[in-house]
C-alpha cells in the first residue's frame, strides 16, 4: 500500500491548487475535505509501520525528474515515518482546527492554498531520497512559510516577520544547494541511498569542512538556533494554526530532519559534533531563560520551541545512539505538547480575545475541557511523569550523563533548561487557568460549549497521544529502532520505559522539579530579573541588527542602481559598444595575418563597387543631414542598394522583400515624421568628435570580425541538404521559399508571432491614444 | 494635412485600379511561390503595399469599404491556417509541420503538387497582410487622414 | 570583393552606431534601421558570395548542384529577419509617435528623468 504514497504527495500539491476552484462550492466545509488528504498518508503511514523491517527502506522512483540528475524518489524508512506520521498527523488536526479558526477570514481560500502547499512541501521534504529534490521541497517550505507568517499581510509587524523569516531560511537553503552540489560532486550522484550504499566517507574529503559548514548553516537558520534564532519569535504573527503546525511538526523540525537525514555522510567528526553541540547549549539554554520574561502567550512557546530546537540539536551534535534515540524520542514529544499547546493558544485567543497572561486568568470554568488538556501538554513540556515528556527528559538526562568529557558543563545547563522549563509550565498554568488566582476572571466571548468539537479536537488528541506513550511507551520502541537504524547504522534494541527506578537520574528530575517549584513561588523577582536582562540584550537585539543590514544593503545597492541605471540611453548603448570592443580586442588574435586572411577573395565586380559607393555616400548624407525628410529618403537609398545588392548576388527572393520592406517603411515614416520635431543639434562638438570616434572603432571592429569569420569552418554547411532535397521531398523549385515553408517552418511560425506582436502592439498604443483624446 | 488637395479623378481611377493589380500579382505571386521568386512574404507585403496606396488617397475608411474584412481578423485568419498546417499532420502520426502532399492531375495546368506548405504560405501572407494593415490603419486613423 | 563588401558593412556599422548614440529620437531610429540592413549583409556574406547563382532547382531537374547557387539558408534567415525588422520599424515608429505625444521631447535625454521618480 506504501506505493501509493508519492501519489499521495502529489495530491497534497493539487488539493492546494484545487482550493481555490473548490472554496466557491464547500465554503466552510472545505476544511473537512482537505483533512481527507494528510489522514490518508497519516493511515497509509501507519499500516506500514507494522510490516516495515528494521533494515528495509522502500524507494518509489517516479517518472517525473527536472534534469537529468534531479528527479525526485521519494523513500519510506523509519526516520522518515517518524517525521512523516507526524506532519501527517498534526497536519489533519491543524486543518480541522483552522476550518474553523480562519471562519471569518475573507481570504479563507488562500489560506488553505498555502496551507496544503506548505503540508505539501514538508511531506516531500521528509520523503525524497534525492539531494535535489529535498532542496526544493527545503525552500518550498521556505517559501510558503513565508505567504503564512505574512498571510495578515495588512499589518507591517507580519510583513516584516515574514520577510526576516524568508530571507534567513531562503539564505540558509541557498547553502543547502550548494552543500548539495558539493556532495553531488564529490560522490557522483544526489540520490541519498545511492551514497550511502557507496559508503564513500565523505569526512575525509578535503572539502568536508565547506559541505558541513553550509549544512550547518542551513540548520542553523532553519531550526532557529542561536544566533539566527530571532525569526522564529516573530514567525508567531501567523494565524495560529500555522503557529502550531511550524513549530511541532515542520519547518524548524526540518533542519533536525536534515542533521538525522544525514548523519551518516557527515556526522561522527569533531567539528560535526563540538559545533553542533555548542549552538545547540546556547539555544537551549538561551530559548528557556528568554521564555521566563515573556507575556505574551504565543510568545512564550516560541522560545520553549527554541529551546527544545536546541536539545535536539545538541543530542544530534553528542552522536551517541543513546542521544539519537534522545532526540527522536523528544522531537515526537516536543510535536506533541507544543502543537497541542498552540492550539490552547488559538483557543484563548478566540474565546477571550486576548493572549496576555497578565490579563487572562480563571479559564477552567468557560473553557474545562481546554484546560484538561493544556495540562497534559504543560506536564509534558515540564517533563513529569505520566507524560511522553517525562520518557523524553529521563533520556535526555542518560544521554547528557553518559557524554564523556563535556557533561559537566551540559548537563548543569541542561537541568537549568528544565527547571525554567517547569517554572514556565507552572506560571502558565497557575496566571491562565487556576481558579483561585487574585486576578478578576477575564469575561469569555465564547464558552466551550459555543467552540465546535473539532475545534478542541486537535489539543485533546494530541495530549492524549501523549499521555497514552506515556503510559506505554513501549509503542514507540520499534520506531524509535528503526529510525535509530537509518541514521547510525547499527541495531539497537529500544526499551522506553515510564520508570526506570530510582537512580541518578530520577535525583536530578526531583531536583529540577524542586528548584522549578522554588522559580515559580519567587516568579515576580524572577522575572523582574530576567526582563532586565533581556533589555540589556536588546542593545544586540539581533531583529534590529538584522534589519539594518538588510537596509544598508538596500542603501548600496540603490546607489549602485542609480548609478548604472542612469536613465541616460546612449550612455547605455555606449557602455554596450566599448565593453563589447574591449572583449573582442582581447579575443581575436592580433597577428594580422592570421586575422585576416587575404587570398581567396572572389573577383571584384565593378557595377557592385560603384553601387556600394552610391550606398555609403547615401548613409553619410542620411547620418549628417539635417533635414528629416531627406535623411529617410537617403535612408531609403541605402535599402534599395543593398537590395540590389541581394539580386546581383542570386538572391531574387531576398532582392523583392528589401524592395517591398523597404518601401513599406519609408511610406511609414514619412506619414508620422510630418508629425514630428525637426532635428535639432542636441549634442555638443566634444561629444559628436568622441561618438564619431567609438562608432569607426566599432565599424572597423565589425569589419574584422567579418573578415576573420571566413577564415572558420567549424562546421560543414547544411545547405546542401535542402539543394538535394527541395524538389524531391518538398516538391519545391524555390529553395528559399521551401526553406520558410517546409524545412524551417517553425521558425517562420516564430516570426509572424513577432509580427502579430508587433502590430498588437501598435494598435493598443494607439487605440490608447484614442480613447484618450474622445475624452 | 489634408489629403483631400490630393483627389484627382484620374489619379483615383488609377489608384483604384492599381490595387486591384496589386492583389491579383499577389496572390499570382504566393500560388507560384515554391517553384518561382514569390511566396507568402513578398505576396502579402505587395498586396498590403496596394492597400496603403489606397488608404492613402481614399482614406481608410473607404479602404475599409473595400476589403470588407477588419484587418485584425486577417492576422486572425492567417495565424488559423498555419496552424491547420502545423497541426494537420499530427492526426497523420507524423511530427508536427510535417510537409503533407497529394498530388493531383489538372487537365490544363498538368500534375500538381498540393500540400500543407502551400496552407502553411498563404496564412504568412494573410498575416502579412494584417499586420501591415492594422498598423498602417492605426497610424492612420490617430493622424486623422480620411 | 569580400574585403570590399566587409568594409561597406564596417561602415554601415560606423554610421548606424553614430546614430544611434545621438539624442534625437529620429536619429536613433535610423540607426536601428542602418544596424539591421548592416546585420543582414553580415549574414549574407557568411553564406558565400562565389557562387551567385539563383537559388531554384531548374524545371525538368530534380536536384541543383549547390556549388552552382547561392546558399540558401542565409537568404532564408535573412528574409526572416528583414520582414521582422519591418515589423519592429512600425513598432517603433508608433512608440516614438506616443512618446513625443506624451512627453513633447524628442531629446532622449529628457527621457531619463522618467527613470527617477
Amino acid at each position: 500500500m506504501s506505493e501509493y504514497l508519492p501519489l499521495l504527495i502529489g495530491l497534497l500539491f493539487i488539493s492546494g491548487i484545487l482550493v481555490s476552484v473548490l472554496y466557491p462550492l464547500l465554503k466552510q466545509r472545505l476544511g473537512w475535505l482537505l483533512s481527507l488528504v494528510p489522514l490518508g498518508i497519516f493511515v497509509l503511514l501507519f499500516s506500514t509501520l507494522g510490516d516495515l523491517d528494521i533494515k528495509a527502506t522502500k524507494i518509489f522512483p517516479t517518472n517525473f525528474s527536472l534534469l537529468e540528475n534531479i528527479s525526485f524518489p521519494f523513500r519510506i524508512d523509519g526516520l522518515s515515518l517518524i517525521f512523516g506520521l507526524l506532519i501527517s498527523g498534526i497536519g489533519f488536526l491543524v486543518v480541522l482546527y483552522a476550518s474553523w479558526y480562519m471562519k471569518k477570514y475573507s481570504r479563507q481560500a488562500h489560506f488553505f492554498t498555502y496551507l496544503m502547499l506548505f503540508m505539501a512541501a514538508m511531506t516531500g521534504l521528509v520523503f525524497s531520497d534525492n539531494l535535489m529534490a529535498l532542496f526544493i521541497f527545503w525552500e518550498l517550505t521556505s517559501v510558503t512559510s513565508f505567504l503564512l507568517i505574512g498571510f495578515d499581510h495588512h499589518l507591517e509587524k507580519s510583513r516584516q516577520a515574514a520577510l526576516q523569516s524568508l530571507l534567513i531560511t531562503g539564505f540558509g537553503g541557498l547553502c543547502l544547494l550548494f552543500a548539495a552540489i558539493l556532495i553531488g560532486n564529490i560522490t557522483g550522484t544526489y540520490e541519498i541511498s545511492k551514497i550511502i550504499e557507496q559508503g564513500i566517507s565523505l569526512t575525509e574529503h578535503p572539502q568536508y569542512t565547506l559541505v558541513f559548514i553550509l549544512v550547518l548553516i542551513a540548520v542553523l537558520t532553519k531550526s532557529a538556533q542561536f544566533p539566527f534564532h530571532f525569526w522564529l519569535p516573530g514567525a508567531m504573527q501567523a494565524p495560529t494554526p500555522v503557529s502550531a503546525y511550524l513549530h511541532s511538526a515542520t519547518m524548524v523540525n526540518a533542519g533536525i530532519y536534515l542533521l538525522l537525514r544525514i548523519q551518516p555522510l557527515l556526522g561522527g567528526t569533531p567539528i560535526w559534533k563540538y559545533s553542533l553541540i555548542l549552538s545547540g547549549v546556547i539555544t537551549m539554554f538561551l530559548g528557556a531563560y528568554f521564555s521566563m520574561g515573556q507575556k505574551d502567550l504565543k510568545r512564550i512557546l516560541a522560545f520553549t520551541t527554541i529551546s527544545a530546537l536546541g536539545t535536539m540539536v545538541l543530542l544530534i551534535g553528542i552522536g551517541t545512539p543513546l542521544s539519537i534515540e534522545a532526540s527522536l524520542v523528544f522531537f515526537i514529544v516536543h510535536g506533541l505538547y507544543k502543537g497541542g499547546l498552540f492550539m490552547v493558544a488559538g483557543i484563548i485567543d478566540k474565546s477571550t480575545g486576548t493572549r496576555d497572561i497578565t490579563v487572562l486568568s480563571k479559564l477552567w470554568k468557560p473553557l474545562p475541557l481546554t484546560t484538561i488538556f493544556a495540562v497534559l501538554a504543560l506536564i509534558s513540556m515540564a517533563g513529569l511523569p505520566p507524560m511522553l515528556g517525562f520518557v523524553g527528559k529521563e533520556l535526555i538526562y542518560v544521554a547528557k550523563i553518559q557524554l564523556p568529557g563535556l557533561s559537566w558543563i551540559i548537563l548543569p545547563l541542561g537541568v537549568g533548561a528544565n527547571i525554567m522549563m517547569v517554572a514556565v509550565s507552572l506560571t502558565v498554568f497557575v496566571e491562565i487557568f487556576y481558579n483561585k488566582s487574585k486576578k478578576p476572571a477575564i469575561p469569555a466571548k465564547y464558552t466551550e460549549k459555543q467552540l465546535p468539537w473539532y475545534f478542541i479536537l486537535g489539543p485533546g488528541v494530541l495530549a492524549l497521544a501523549g499521555l497514552f506513550l506515556g503510559l506505554f511507551p513501549g509503542g514507540l520502541n520499534k520506531m524509535i529502532a528503526n529510525a535509530l537504524f537509518v541514521t547510525k547504522n547499527q541495531i539497537k534494541d529500544v526499551h522506553l520505559l515510564l520508570w526506570h527506578g530510582f537512580n541518578e537520574v530520577l535525583v536530578l528530575s526531583i531536583f529540577a522539579i524542586l528548584l522549578g517549584v522554588l522559580i515559580f513561588v519567587l516568579r515576580k523577582p524572577v522575572t523582574r530579573f530576567i526582563k532586565k536582562t533581556i533589555e540589556w540584550f536588546d542593545i544586540y537585539h539581533l531583529p534590529t541588527i538584522f534589519m539594518t543590514v538588510m537596509n544598508l544593503y538596500l542603501r548600496i545597492a540603490g546607489k549602485n542602481t542609480q548609478r548604472i541605471q542612469h536613465g541616460y540611453h546612449r550612455f547605455y548603448l555606449m557602455t554596450f559598444f566599448v565593453v563589447t570592443l574591449i572583449i573582442l580586442s582581447f579575443q581575436i588574435n592580433w597577428n594580422f595575418r592570421e586575422l585576416v586572411p587575404i587570398n581567396g577573395f572572389s573577383d571584384i565586380r565593378f557595377n557592385i563597387v560603384i553601387l556600394l559607393i552610391i550606398s555609403t555616400m547615401a548613409l553619410l548624407f542620411a547620418v549628417f543631414s539635417m533635414s528629416r525628410l531627406s535623411a529617410i529618403l537617403a535612408m531609403g537609398v541605402v535599402g534599395y542598394g543593398i537590395g540590389l545588392l541581394f539580386l546581383l548576388y542570386g538572391a531574387v527572393d531576398l532582392a523583392i522583400t528589401q524592395f517591398l520592406a523597404e518601401t513599406v517603411i519609408m511610406v511609414l515614416f514619412v506619414m508620422v515624421i510630418y508629425y514630428l520635431p525637426k532635428f535639432a543639434n542636441l549634442s555638443t562638438k566634444r561629444s559628436r568628435i568622441r561618438d564619431i570616434i567609438i562608432s569607426l572603432v566599432v565599424g572597423a571592429g565589425v569589419t574584422i570580425v567579418v573578415l576573420h569569420s571566413r577564415a572558420l569552418n567549424n562546421y560543414e554547411p547544411i545547405s546542401s541538404f535542402f539543394a538535394e532535397n527541395s524538389y524531391l521531398q518538398a516538391h519545391g523549385r524555390n529553395i528559399v521559399n521551401v526553406i520558410l515553408v517546409d524545412f524551417r517552418a517553425l521558425d517562420t511560425l516564430g516570426e509572424i508571432t513577432v509580427l502579430t506582436l508587433a502590430a498588437v502592439g501598435v494598435f493598443s498604443l494607439f487605440r490608447f491614444t484614442v480613447k484618450k483624446q474622445s475624452k | 494635412m489634408n489629403n483631400r488637395s490630393l483627389r484627382n479623378i484620374i489619379l483615383e481611377k488609377i489608384v483604384g485600379l492599381f490595387m486591384r493589380v496589386m492583389v491579383i500579382f499577389s496572390i499570382y505571386l504566393l500560388l507560384r511561390g515554391h517553384n518561382n521568386p514569390g511566396g507568402g512574404f513578398i505576396g502579402g507585403i505587395i498586396a498590403s503595399t496596394g492597400f496603403i496606396f489606397y488608404a492613402i488617397i481614399f482614406g481608410t475608411d473607404s479602404l475599409q469599404k473595400v476589403i470588407k474584412i477588419k484587418p485584425q481578423s486577417f492576422i486572425g485568419i492567417g495565424l488559423l491556417l498555419v496552424l491547420v498546417a502545423a497541426l494537420l499532420p499530427t492526426l497523420f502520426s507524423t511530427e508536427m509541420l510535417t510537409g503533407l502532399w497529394i498530388k493531383a492531375d489538372v487537365p490544363v495546368l498538368g500534375t500538381l503538387h498540393a500540400g500543407t506548405p502551400l496552407i502553411f504560405d498563404t496564412g504568412v501572407y494573410a498575416v502579412v497582410i494584417g499586420v501591415i494593415l492594422t498598423i498602417v490603419i492605426s497610424i492612420m486613423e490617430v493622424l486623422k487622414w480620411n | 570583393m569580400e574585403l570590399i563588401l566587409a568594409i561597406f558593412i564596417g561602415i554601415l556599422y560606423a554610421g548606424g552606431v553614430y546614430l544611434v548614440l545621438r539624442r534625437s529620437i529620429v536619429k536613433v531610429i535610423l540607426g536601428i534601421f542602418v544596424l539591421a540592413n548592416a546585420t543582414n549583409l553580415i549574414i549574407f556574406l557568411a553564406g558565400g558570395i562565389k557562387r551567385s547563382g539563383e537559388a531554384f532547382i531548374a524545371e525538368g531537374k530534380e536536384t541543383v548542384d549547390l556549388a552552382t547557387i547561392s546558399d540558401p539558408l542565409p537568404q532564408a534567415l535573412i528574409l526572416t529577419a528583414i520582414v521582422i525588422s519591418l515589423g519592429i520599424a512600425a513598432y517603433i515608429l508608433a512608440l516614438k509617435y506616443r512618446y513625443f505625444e506624451v512627453t513633447e521631447t524628442h531629446d532622449l535625454d529628457q527621457l531619463s528623468k522618467t527613470d527617477q521618480k
